[in-house]
């Protein structure tokens, strides 16, 4: 077809969409590179300072520790969206009624907005006046917790925040996959008298390795985009306890003005995003087209 | 006997999960309407009092009209030209030949990874070179270009399910690839438009981040950026007007979530299932 050819007409649909895109996503990642390698307060003159910066970072006690906790940050979210949202997916699958209303309810929390859920929870967390979590402690006769102000506690407190609130997405994810599954090949082996169980990891999990695969790899993007939660939430204190590479570099770019600075610790990030697209690069390949 | 019990376990797990999910939910939306010394001293006690004070007081004394209105201008620009330019971009990938389009579509799948926190600081100085700093655009555009690869994987994983023999027959009829386009393939995908419209407007409507970043005057902060605002006598957040806010905040998420939840669900899928 001759007109599905055409050079000008491919050009006037495509253009639009790859010019914002990349002017606005692709580009600035470049450009992130380039400001890493200078000393540069945003205004005044920018100075090439090669890779002083990352060799500052690497000593920077800070820099490390907000390192630390958003692997920590990330696995957590992990765990919670995957491993709930699987459970609770292979749950609703031997749900004869009511699925619909459960499904709806459960999905509520993925489209409210994180600072509603950040407020919410904040007051969950409270010491004083006594929040939720607190009177669940003293029911079971264990003292209070200042959760957000206590060391040991305020990475899991946020980082649970932004894991609990996308369970639904990926309930619904997988439990989309799992019904997928043929029927008759779950009913055959319930004849031949395999466990539910044995049902699961044995032909279920293996069927929808795919979609798990790539589950994992949308939480993965998802919790390395995380920033509004501990943003609002603690600002990452106290004493960087709950400091992330994203709220670290907002800092470091936008109240301490130190762009260079800040750009080294966005490319750390961007290392890090890499890893999910040569994973998802890695499933697309895995299917043809 | 072993089968009720299981039944029992069953349902418990699914009622305290359906507590976990929704009581938080219920609690936020009942707190707007209760008295604000209740919320500070006994938030987690059964409400004594309903009152619509909280609600009075935020349309009355804040701002709260002006970021209900920027959010909404903003998501609604956001919107069309999301559809707009996504839509158009997914019929070339998906429907037309040329070299490279696989690669193309790739690229675009690339920004599905991309943390916004990375484009930042090069698109603050870029606005403010511009002179876009503060203004509805310098929000409008990132979160645009943002949604382009989701709404681009959805069009074409749908544009893929219509069947070439559709074009073929309206270029027998003397239609143009624009006329293909305006008077074919659109008319076939508005579920798929509503699919995107939904998917998207949460995520827009909810930005946190471009709002933060780009916008610092009053007039023109968002509903997000504005719920920080309640603060009390004496220093003390003002947790009744603040839980007020947010259930304006939330509303139109949840009117949209009720309406097209089927839509939006059944996008979360094909995008993450299918392609």
């Amino acid at each position: 077809m001759k007109i599905l050819r055409d050079k000008k007409a491919i050009a006037v649909f495509l253009l639009p969409a790859f010019i914002v895109y990349s002017v606005i996503v692709m580009v600035p990642i470049l450009v992130s590179i380039y400001y890493s390698c200078l000393d540069w307060n945003g205004i005044g003159k920018k100075s090439f300072v090669g890779f002083n910066n990352y060799i500052k970072l690497f000593g920077d006690s800070v820099f490390r520790q907000a390192f630390g906790n958003n692997i920590i940050y990330i696995l957590i979210v992990m765990v919670f969206q995957l491993g709930f949202g699987f459970s609770i997916a292979v749950l609703l699958t031997y749900l004869k009624k009511g699925r619909g209303f459960i499904q709806t309810v459960y999905y509520i929390p993925s489209v409210i907005t994180v600072i509603a859920i950040s407020q919410l929870f904040t007051g969950f967390y409270s010491y004083e006046p006594l929040g939720l979590f607190n009177i669940f402690r003293r029911m079971l006769c264990m003292e209070p917790i200042a959760f957000l102000s206590e060391y040991k506690t305020v990475l899991w407190a946020v980082a649970s925040v932004e894991g609990w609130q996308y369970i639904g997405i990926y309930m619904i994810i997988f439990y989309s996959a799992l019904v997928s599954v043929s029927p008759d090949i779950l009913e055959a082996a319930r004849i031949d008298g395999a466990t539910e169980l044995q049902i699961l990891v044995k032909i279920r999990i293996p069927a929808i390795a795919n979609v798990i695969m790539l589950s994992c790899i949308l939480s993965l993007v998802g919790a390395l985009r995380g920033f509004a939660a501990p943003m609002n939430m603690t600002k990452g204190g106290p004493n960087h306890r709950s400091e992330i590479l994203a709220t670290y570099m907002y800092k470091k770019a936008f109240t301490s003005r130190d762009y260079g600075y800040g750009s080294a610790i966005a490319v750390i990030i961007v290392i890090l995003s890499i890893i999910g697209v040569l994973l998802i690069s890695k499933y697309m390949d895995g299917e043809k087209e | 006997m072993k089968r009720n019990i299981r039944k029992i376990i069953y349902w418990s797990v699914m009622i305290l999960f359906l507590i976990i999910q929704g009581y938080p939910v219920i609690w936020l939306i009942v707190a707007g309407f209760r008295p604000n010394i209740e919320l500070l001293t006994e938030p987690f006690s059964f409400p004594k009092r309903f009152t619509l004070e909280n609600f009075i007081k935020i349309f009355t004394e804040s701002n709260i009209i002006t970021y209900i209105k920027n959010s909404a201008i903003i998501s609604v620009v956001s919107l069309v030209f999301i559809v707009l330019i996504s839509s158009m971009a997914s019929f070339a990938i998906a429907k037309m030949k040329f070299t490279g389009r696989k690669k193309i579509y790739r690229y675009f799948l690339i920004g599905l990874t991309i943390p916004y926190a990375v484009t930042l600081i090069p698109l603050f100085t870029m606005f403010v070179k511009i002179g876009l700093i503060n203004t509805r655009i310098s929000v409008i555009l990132p979160l645009l270009a943002f949604q382009l690869p989701v709404s681009i994987m959805l069009f074409v994983n749908f544009y893929s399910f219509i069947p070439d023999e559709i074009i073929e027959a309206a270029v027998i009829d003397g239609a143009s690839i624009y006329g293909i386009y305006t008077k074919v393939i659109i008319p076939l995908s508005l579920n798929t438009i509503m699919t995107v419209l939904a998917m998207n407007f949460i995520t827009v409507w909810n930005d946190y981040t471009f709002s933060l970043v780009f916008i610092n005057s009053t007039e023109l902060k968002t509903i997000s950026i504005g719920l920080a605002d309640f603060i009390g006598p004496r220093g003390l957040k003002d947790w009744g007007a603040t839980y007020a806010a947010i259930t304006m905040s939330v509303l139109p998420t949840l009117v949209i979530y009720f309406s097209l939840n089927k839509k939006m669900t059944a996008g979360m899928t094909l995008g993450a299932v299918k392609s």
